[in-house]
């Protein structure tokens, strides 16, 4: 058994528009052992990113926490000062985001950009941090590091500034690295290397991995769990090999049928009907029902709870495990 | 990077040639010139008068007299005064002149900064609260007011009022008298600086915002770095640009001469060149401190295009497109 490193209690984010509360997380739990890799998938504004942000305390106006706790090391995040989060963020727990080229400082070097990271974090003399950024950009897999250290983003490939972040995220040996979609802006095959690197990493290092994402098929090769999201609500969790075997929750499964088989198979995918529905006035009774094709009357009236199906398992569906010929 | 500065001068003579044509074409339209403003309109002499466009060589055709001055101009010389500074070359009086603008210029635009960048940072930081609806309601008092009002107010109130020996203009060189110099510059500093402080805040404002969303300051953030590291490097670094353009305009604006405000605290500026010069009908003066101006205003653009790319290392000029 692993400790257990990152765990959230019944988390609430909501954002005060003006056009009405968002409620982007709805009372989510969910953990994170050490060096353990979680997959949270769902489409967008299902309330990944938010959670995300949400650990890393960096939701900002008209957004806030409301309620819950997150507890990194056995130690609740919300009770934090900025201060005391300012030191474990960049340290403890990094976050790489999806868009590598608008998610680096454009007018810094990639040296620059790494050793300040340093700088705030570690004691190191000015020599130790750039001898220390060349051999982070080295670990990534950036040849010619001694040069490219001095570069700045828009001379980097995709594929290489995505590198560099992950290099800048990993600098001081973080216990928890979260993944934002980090391969979306990626061709496929850049995208492998890039999570062959991230496995490697946390294989050495130990890191628990928090990935976000939208593509299952990324998870299946990637996490050992999985958590799906549905409109800021977990709607099912499960170890990955459980989830494809035996998916229960019929979001779930129409994720799983939007994937193109290997070979032979369906000519058609699945594609789930209408659209993720406004979190500012969700609908009464499960939120996806709406969308769902086995929903009944009890569906659209009362939402169901999260249940224990199995080891391992949850999921909050009145219908689990029905497939509705 | 040679070739681009080479483009942009070629440019630069281009728009010079044309403005030269301009200005000399519509002053010879004008009615008057400097003889009349030599032995006035009634001193009805014909013999006198030729006499004197022959001396003066007004009574060249249009081209060859546009083609005396302009090779005049290639080689520096910007000609003679006629009635101003009669007989005096244009170019010494110019550069004299010029020096008390630039030095006007200088204490005005620093003043702005001074200014504009707290104001526009505060502005920003504390968006849509006191004092960004304080700064705004300055600004827009600071941009509406005319220079002309500004101007005589201020005089009002030091010279008049507080009976202030600086309070009522005039020029004092620096080597005099360093603290009289500074006071006598200062009220009109003010004056030509409230819009351009205005101006530049605003834009200051707008451009940080713009900078807050942007995703890197989240990645900077999420590395745990703390708020006084990413609102200089993330924040304020990547929104310069289209700030230091607004002062590089300010810059222009305020070294081409300020007409109004010149006169009314008796600055001895190209501002005030430029309106003497026309009263007195001096062709050859009017005609170059224009050209002078234009030149300058060409000049400060370069100076912010090239400062971009000291900016921003994603500008380079010259290579590829």
């Amino acid at each position: 058994m692993t400790e257990v490193l990152l765990r959230i209690e019944d988390l609430v984010t909501r954002f005060y528009t003006e056009l009405g509360v968002v409620k982007a997380v709805d009372g989510n739990s969910l953990h994170l052992g050490e060096g353990e890799s979680l997959g949270v998938v769902g489409e967008s504004g299902s309330g990944k990113t938010v959670t995300a942000l949400s650990v890393m305390r960096l939701i900002e106006n008209p957004g806030r926490i409301e309620g819950g706790r997150i507890l990194f090391r056995g130690e609740d995040l919300l009770q934090k000062s900025e201060r005391q989060m300012q030191r474990i963020r960049g340290k403890d727990i990094t976050m790489v985001f999806q868009d590598s080229l608008s998610s680096l400082n454009p007018t810094l070097t990639i040296g620059e950009q790494i050793t300040r990271v340093l700088r705030f974090h570690l004691r190191l003399s000015r020599r130790e941090r750039w001898r220390r950024a060349v051999e982070l950009l080295r670990q990534v897999g950036i040849p010619e590091p001694e040069q490219r250290v001095k570069h700045y983003p828009h001379q980097f490939s995709g594929g290489m500034r995505q590198r560099a972040l992950i290099a800048m995220a990993i600098s001081c040996s973080p216990q928890l690295l979260i993944l934002d979609e980090p391969t979306t802006a990626l061709d496929v095959t850049i995208e492998a290397q890039i999570f062959e690197l991230v496995e490697e990493l946390k294989r050495a290092f130990r890191m628990g991995t928090f990935l976000i994402t939208h593509d299952l098929s990324v998870v299946a090769t990637f996490c050992d769990r999985v958590v799906i999201m549905y409109a800021g609500k977990i709607v099912e969790e499960a170890p990955v090999t459980a989830l494809y075997d035996r998916p229960l929750h019929p979001y779930t499964r129409g994720l799983l049928g939007s994937i193109p088989p290997l070979e032979g198979g369906k000519a058609r995918l699945d594609s789930i009907p209408g659209e993720v529905p406004d979190l500012i006035s969700l609908p009464p009774g499960c939120n996806f029902s709406p969308r769902c094709r086995l929903a009944d009357e009890r569906c659209w009236r009362e939402e169901p709870p999260l249940e224990h199906p199995g080891p391992g398992r949850r999921v909050a569906c009145w219908k689990a495990g029905e497939t509705g010929g | 990077m040679r070739a681009y500065l080479a483009k942009r001068f070629l440019f630069g003579v281009l728009t010079l040639l044309v403005t030269s044509l301009l200005i000399f074409s519509l002053l010879r339209v004008v009615p008057g010139g400097p003889v009349d403003a030599l032995i006035g309109e009634e001193w009805d002499d014909p013999e006198l008068r030729a006499q004197l466009r022959r001396d003066l060589g007004l009574d060249l055709p249009f081209h060859r007299q546009y083609a005396r001055w302009l090779g005049g101009l290639f080689r520096g010389d910007l000609g003679v005064s006629l009635v101003l500074y009669r007989g005096e070359p244009v170019g010494g009086i110019i550069l004299e002149r010029f020096g008390v603008t630039a030095q006007l210029a200088f204490i005005s635009l620093t003043i702005a900064l001074l200014v504009a960048f707290p104001a526009g940072i505060a502005a920003a930081l504390w968006k849509e609260r006191l004092p960004d609806h304080v700064f705004r309601i300055v600004a827009l008092g600071g941009i509406s007011t005319p220079n002309f009002f500004l101007g005589i107010a201020l005089i009002v109130m030091f010279g008049v009022g507080l009976r202030l020996k600086w309070g009522v203009g005039g020029y004092v060189p620096f080597g005099e008298d360093p603290w009289g110099w500074f006071l006598r510059l200062l009220l009109p500093a003010i004056v030509l600086g409230t819009d351009h402080a205005a101006t530049i805040s605003r834009m200051l404002r707008a451009s940080i915002l713009e900078a807050l969303g942007r995703n890197h300051v989240l990645t900077a953030k999420a590395m745990g770095l703390p708020r006084k590291e990413f609102l200089i490097q993330d924040v304020l670094r990547t929104a310069m640009v289209p700030v230091v353009t607004v002062i590089g305009n300010s810059a222009g604006a305020l070294l081409d001469g300020a007409v109004i405000t010149e006169i009314l605290f008796r600055l001895p500026g190209l501002g005030s060149l430029l309106v003497q010069g026309v009263y007195a009908r001096d062709l050859p003066l009017v005609q170059s401190v224009v050209i002078v101006a234009v030149g300058i205003r060409i000049a400060v653009n370069l100076i912010v295009d090239l400062s971009y790319a000291l900016m921003d290392p994603r500008i380079r000029y010259g290579r590829g497109q």
